[in-house]
């Protein structure tokens, strides 16, 4: 794949993260209870190392929440919501008796919103990319933990197993009456782009 | 009459999209291009605020859509010169844009709504036009 198409996929990538953050914003906003300010998305091809460079932030930030979603179908990867360990207090502040307790093991009350946050947005991403691109993909359920990124189960799958480029997809939004900004990342192996570009020429008529 | 139309989102392929579907109903539109909301408010300035239309999107490289709107009006653009073209359904945002009286045109997700979008900014350029 040259440059432009290279560029010309990223870009509609990135606007799918938008188009697909930005239509279920009101859910999110009712999930949490707060009004959602969406960020500009990035998408990258990256090295490996970078993005391994990338998850130092996760690791730097001590004990957080972490909510895993994997897709299949015409593209596959895994998605990743990251809340670090003062924007999960943030987050679960008010909503539980004892934070402190809640870092331990937080209630199960709140690992189903924040299991419904991840659901949605990744299904509002994955329902542009479809709508967008006319991609069959399925979602499976997500699921939420408590701790290390070095501990997380599965994180080594995340960028462990890829080979020399990933493809990296990341859009942060802010639960704003919490001030808890969450980061969601789409982690996928580096011949997904490849596939999206025949899907993006196709589907659009693009031509390079 | 040709008409001059400011385009400012952070992506080429929105840009494409939107511009693609103001020629629909607007052939003669002549279009530049800003990728953030100070490109556009720098592009706005050097023309001297003369654009017929201002088509922006919410969520872009600062000053973000709203601010860049709130921007023009300041430098004496009429409001309803401005649209802001978005993906974003948030009812706060309908809110805030609602409070400043500028349009809001949701843009398509997929391609079987291009026809709707097109009639969007149809409506818009058509009652913008009428006043």
């Amino acid at each position: 794949m040259n440059a432009q198409a290279e560029a010309i996929s990223l870009d509609v990538l990135a606007e799918s993260l938008n188009l697909g953050l930005g239509h279920v914003i009101d859910e999110l906003s009712e999930i949490s209870s707060s009004r959602i300010e969406l960020h500009v998305p990035e998408v990258s091809m990256v090295p490996r190392a970078d993005a391994l460079v990338f998850t130092e932030r996760m690791r730097d930030a001590g004990k957080a929440i972490f909510v895993q979603q994997r897709f299949s179908g015409d593209i596959s990867g895994e998605a990743l919501l990251f809340f670090s360990e003062q924007e999960s207090l943030n987050l679960l502040n008010g909503l539980l008796g004892d934070p402190e307790d809640c870092l331990v093991e937080f209630a199960a009350t709140e690992e189903e919103m924040l299991l419904d946050l991840t659901n949605v947005a990744v299904s509002g991403v994955i329902y542009a990319l479809s709508s967008l691109l006319g991609l069959r993909i399925n979602t499976e359920l997500p699921h939420c933990e408590y701790g290390y990124f070095n501990d997380l189960r599965d994180s080594a799958t995340l960028i462990g197993e890829l080979d020399d480029m990933v493809l990296f997809l990341t859009i942060s939004f802010t639960v704003v009456s919490k001030n808890s900004r969450a980061q969601l990342m789409f982690f996928q192996p580096r011949d997904t782009l490849t596939r999206l570009f025949d899907h993006i020429r196709t589907r659009l008529n693009i031509h390079i | 009459m040709s008409q001059l139309c400011l385009v400012a989102d952070d992506s080429l392929y929105a840009r494409m999209m939107l511009k693609n579907a103001v020629s629909e109903s607007m052939p003669e539109a002549m279009f530049q291009e800003a990728s953030s909301g100070r490109q556009a408010l720098e592009l706005a300035a050097a023309e001297q605020y003369r654009f017929d239309w201002y088509l922006l999107d919410v969520n872009m490289a600062p000053p973000d859509g709203l601010a860049t709107a709130r921007s023009l009006v300041q430098a004496g653009v009429p409001i309803g010169r401005i649209a802001l073209v978005t993906g974003n359904r948030s009812s706060h945002l309908i809110e805030d844009a609602d409070l400043m009286g500028i349009c809001l045109i949701n843009k398509a997700v997929s391609p079987d709504d291009v026809p709707g979008f097109v009639g969007r900014l149809s409506n818009f350029f058509a009652g913008q036009t009428a006043e």
